[in-house]
Order: C-alpha cells, then sequence, then structure tokens
C-alpha cells in the first residue's frame, strides 16, 4: 500500500524548547491511525506542525504528502494543501465554528475558497451534512452554531473539513468533549465515510478505549518521541514499551473484573522544559537500569511492531 | 449524612432537574452519573447552597455545614490560588475554622495532609504553578480533607487528568474513604471510573432520576433504558470487543 503521508525525523520546536523530537510515522491510504499519549507528550504539536497551524514554531525533518515535501514549503503552497489535501478537526466545537456566521456557509466556505459557485457549494454542504447524520440538513443551513448541540456542531466540523475531499484527516481529540454515545455516533461516521472515500485518518487521543475501537495502528508518543507503535491487535494484547504497559494498565475498564486499587504509572508526565537524560520515562519507570539513565534508546522491531526500550534489547523485559 | 429531598429548579420555562431526591450515607460513595445536561452540576449547586432550589429541600446529618462538607472541584488549574503557597491552601481551613491557630502546628498538620494524599511534605512552600494536574488535585484533597470533613462532594475530579495519573487520584480518594470513613458524593460521566469507587450509583437523565442502585445491581443488570444505553456506549480497551460490539449496531 502507498504511503500518503510519510512523516520522518519531524522536530517541533518552540521557544528554543524541542516538543516533538525525531518522529516517524506512515499513514497509508484509506488507513486509521492512532497518535497516543498524554499531555505535554507532542501528540497535538505533530499535529499542528502537519499543516504549519503555528507560523511562530520552527518545524524540521520531513513530511511526504503523496510524495511532496511539505517542510519548507512557502505558506502559498502549504494552503493549496491544508484544509482542502489534508484537512483538520479539532477538540472543541464550540470554538472551531465562528459564532457569527451561518452553518451552510461554513461548511461551504473551502469549497467557495476554490472557486466553487455559491449554488453548487450550498448543495454540497447540505449534501455532506446529510451523510453525516445531521437531520433535514438542507433547511438547516441558515441556521447559527448555538442552536446545534455539541455533537451536531462536530458533524458540522466534520463537513466543513470533508467537503473537499482531502485525502488525509487529522482529528485531534475530535470526541474528548462529547458525551459516550454522541461519541461513538461520531466515531463511527468518520470510519464510514472515510472508508468510502478511502480517506486516511490520523486521530490524536489520549483515550485508549475509543483507539481500540477505531484505529488499525497505534503510536505512542512520550515526551516528544515515538516509545512504541503497533497493530491495535497487537497492542492491545500486550504493549512492548513499559510506559504502553503502564498507560494500559491504569485504564479503568467495564469489561474486567474489579480489583482493589487501579493500577497506575508512578510519577507526573515528563515536560519537554524538564525532559529526563537517556529515556525520558526512566524516572517512572520500575524496572529502569543504569543504561535507561544515560542513553536513549531507539526504535528496535519487535514482531508486528515497534519499540525503543533497552530493557528490550536486553531481554530483561517480557514482550 | 446528606440528603436530597424533592429538589426541583427551573429556569423560565427550563427545568433543569426535577424531584430529585436521594441519600448519600455514612462511610458510602455514591455516584452521581449523566450526561451534559442530565442536571448534574444543578443538583451540586442546589446541595451546596450555590443554587436556590425551587422546591425540595437538602438536609445535612452532621455538624455545621461549612466545615462538614468539603468539595474538589473539576478544573485543578483554577480551584487553586496561584498566589498561595501549598501550606497556605490547605492550611487555610485549619485556621478559618479555628482548628490550629499556631502557625508551627499547621505547617504539621499540612506536611502530614500531604503525605497522606501521595504528596511530599518539602511541596508545602511551591506555588500551585510547579504542579502537574494530578498533583494539583492531591492538594485540592488535602485542602477539602484538612478540616476533618463528614462529606466530600468530588465534581468531575479526575475528568481533565491524563489516565495514567486520574488512575492515581482514584486510589486517593478511594484510600480517604477507608481511612477516614469519609462519605463522598462523587460527580462523573465516566462509567468505568465510577465503578471503581462507587458503592451506590444515582443515574440522571434530562433532569429527573433514571435509576438509582447499587453498584453490582446498575453493571451487571440496568434496569432503565437510558442507563443500559449509557453502558453499552463505554468505550473498552480490547479491539476484539469493539468490532464486536459496532457489528452488533
Amino acid at each position: 500500500m502507498t504511503s500518503v503521508l510519510r512523516i520522518h525525523g519531524l522536530t517541533v520546536d518552540v521557544g528554543g524548547l524541542r516538543i516533538v523530537d525525531g518522529l516517524d510515522l506512515d499513514l497509508r491510504k484509506g488507513e486509521r491511525v492512532a497518535l497516543v499519549g498524554e499531555s505535554g507528550s507532542g501528540k497535538s504539536m505533530t499535529a499542528r506542525a502537519l499543516l504549519r497551524l503555528d507560523p511562530s514554531v520552527s518545524v524540521g525533518g520531513s513530511v511526504l504528502f503523496q510524495g511532496k515535501e511539505l517542510i519548507g514549503l512557502p505558506e502559498k503552497e502549504v494552503r493549496k494543501v491544508r484544509g482542502s489535501q489534508i484537512a483538520m478537526v479539532f477538540q472543541d466545537p464550540t470554538t472551531a465554528l465562528n459564532p457569527l456566521q451561518r452553518i451552510g456557509e461554513q461548511v461551504a466556505e473551502p469549497l467557495r475558497l476554490r472557486g466553487v459557485g455559491r449554488r453548487s457549494a450550498m448543495k454540497q454542504a447540505a449534501e455532506m451534512l446529510d451523510r453525516l447524520g445531521v437531520p433535514r440538513a438542507a433547511e438547516r443551513l441558515g441556521a447559527y452554531p448555538h442552536e446545534f448541540s455539541g455533537g451536531m456542531k462536530q458533524r458540522v466540523m466534520l463537513a466543513a473539513a470533508l467537503i473537499t475531499r482531502p485525502k488525509v484527516l487529522i482529528a485531534d481529540e475530535p470526541t474528548t468533549a462529547l458525551d459516550v454515545r454522541v461519541q461513538e455516533q461520531v466515531l463511527t461516521l468518520i470510519e464510514q465515510l472515510a472508508a468510502e472515500e478511502g480517506i486516511a485518518v490520523l486521530l490524536i487521543t489520549h483515550d485508549l478505549g475509543i483507539v481500540a475501537g477505531f484505529a488499525d495502528r497505534v503510536a505512542v508518543m512520550y515526551a516528544g518521541r515515538k516509545v512504541e507503535e503497533n497493530s491495535v491487535d497487537a497492542f492491545f494484547a500486550g504493549p512492548s514499551h513499559p510506559y504502553g504497559k503502564g498507560l494500559l494498565a491504569s485504564v479503568p475498564r467495564v469489561d474486567r473484573a474489579l480489583t482493589e486499587r487501579l493500577d497506575t504509572v508512578p510519577g507526573v508526565p515528563a515536560k519537554p522544559s524538564a525532559r529526563p537524560a537517556g529515556c525520558a520515562f526512566h524516572p517512572r519507570c520500575a524496572a529502569a537500569i543504569d543504561r535507561c539513565r544515560t542513553d536513549a534508546p531507539v526504535l528496535l522491531t519487535i514482531g508486528t511492531g515497534q519499540a525503543a526500550c533497552h530493557l528490550i534489547e536486553e531481554g530483561a523485559l517480557r514482550c | 449524612m446528606l440528603t436530597a429531598d424533592g429538589l426541583t429548579k427551573r429556569y423560565g420555562r427550563f427545568t433543569a432537574i426535577e424531584d430529585i431526591s436521594f441519600t448519600l450515607h455514612a462511610g458510602e460513595v455514591l455516584g452521581l452519573v449523566g450526561e451534559s445536561g442530565s442536571g448534574k452540576s444543578t443538583t451540586v449547586r442546589c446541595l451546596v447552597g450555590l443554587t436556590k432550589p425551587d422546591a425540595g429541600q437538602v438536609r445535612y446529618a452532621g455538624p455545621k455545614f461549612r466545615r462538614g462538607v468539603q468539595m474538589v472541584f473539576q478544573d485543578p488549574y483554577a480551584s487553586l490560588n496561584p498566589r498561595m503557597t501549598v501550606a497556605e491552601i490547605v492550611g487555610e481551613g485549619l485556621l478559618v475554622h479555628g482548628i490550629e491557630k499556631s502557625s508551627a502546628g499547621r505547617r504539621s498538620r499540612v506536611g502530614g495532609l500531604l503525605e497522606q494524599v501521595g504528596l511530599d511534605k518539602s511541596d508545602m512552600d511551591r506555588y500551585p504553578r510547579s504542579f502537574s494536574g494530578g498533583q494539583r488535585q492531591r492538594i485540592a484533597i488535602a485542602r477539602a480533607i484538612a478540616v476533618e470533613p463528614k462529606v466530600l462532594i468530588c465534581d468531575e475530579p479526575v475528568s481533565a487528568l491524563d489516565v495514567s495519573v486520574q488512575a492515581q487520584v482514584v486510589n486517593v480518594l478511594r484510600d480517604m474513604k477507608l481511612e477516614l470513613g469519609l462519605s463522598i458524593l462523587f460527580i462523573a460521566h465516566d462509567l468505568a471510573v465510577v465503578r471503581y469507587l462507587c458503592d451506590r450509583l444515582v443515574v440522571l437523565d434530562g433532569g429527573r432520576i433514571a435509576e438509582t442502585g447499587t453498584r453490582e445491581q446498575i453493571y451487571a443488570n440496568p434496569r432503565a433504558p437510558y442507563t443500559k444505553s449509557l453502558l453499552a456506549a463505554v468505550p473498552v480497551p480490547d479491539p476484539a470487543a469493539e468490532r464486536l460490539r459496532r457489528s452488533a449496531r
């Protein structure tokens, strides 16, 4: 399968701090990949850097979109890709939509910017909203965002993102602000549309529960680096990296017998401003050895995936 | 310990909650669950007196409501005064309620409280900004338990936290219940977290009680269709189970 998006050695620096440090990630046509991490892991900055949303942020490495290098491209050229070829939806549909602009105009805007006539753009907006399950879509083009619920607003966001038939959709915590039942509906809609149109989806999230139901592959970030990547089946059957193991174990689940206490990962997530030397996870790792405190581990191939951990290399950890 | 009796609150023509009745018993953790708009927040506001209900009343069985009922809020970045040190934040209640008048005595009490919630004594002279979300939430718990309350009301206390840290805070709350015999009203929308902590549940739907029951009954055998659909939508970190569930819809 061909890669639509090939990220290699991506670095993101903000105010002299390295937030993302050499990330590699491949997105194939129609594939759904989850980028998982806690706050400060660099997952959202990765998403924003791919689309160059923050002009003050310095982005390095390589991002190939259908073979075309995006890093170093002038803003004018980036604009041809952003939104129309690579689209994005954000966590909070309430702040992402313009409260003073009618729904129809906001959904149709990406088409209007590309020179599509108003009548045709509005017709397509109605069709897209309809596909995303907005009831009486054609009649509601004139409504304002405040007339919609959170779940309906997120559908409007998705319609605006998908109306140009992008090749890649970056969804940054798209359902975090929604109730679970609505969350499930929205994820199912993204899944269906992506499958029908062959759109590759990069889902940025901290919620392993939704990853299991949505993604084909999962990459785990910690302190700006990818520490593990695998197929969802392999990852959820047993993560390779101690952080992945700890993260999965600390998820409360309704499908397991109750235990006395929840498993936890001790300590707090590493901050980019105080990145521990060696493996950034070592202060929280119960099995850390001397090497973990000094040398940064590299990603090794393990089974169907990859993990960056000295303990695995030394055979000290069961995978 | 704390009883809501027929609480009703209307805003104009909109009924936020209607006839909400439940009792938080001594030493139990009661979960108040529901989706956004279900009336959780209005119920809590009525319970602590921030909103006056149109009908119904709140009864508290312990002494001194203002000391006996303490709260932990959702957003640990907004609930701690950034200009106060941890010692001042946690010790304030001890001073206000005249529990510990000497400053040295307060410092020693604060040190003990911090250790109780898994923080270090030496953290007490730092300001909230140097703590992560999970640590701040523990500071908020230390502040709440400092005045030896009978009831702790926790309003979505782990919703804003990272998964690995959320588990730490849930365990601290569980310890507080067991060690201090606290009665805890735990307001949450995450049914997986609620299951770990709560002995009984009150399920709210559209401002009314959909169902009340023990943890065992609600999770194994939910009666209300609303509870069933909420439980069915809780994602589980198991790809095979998720595929099965989705294909069943």
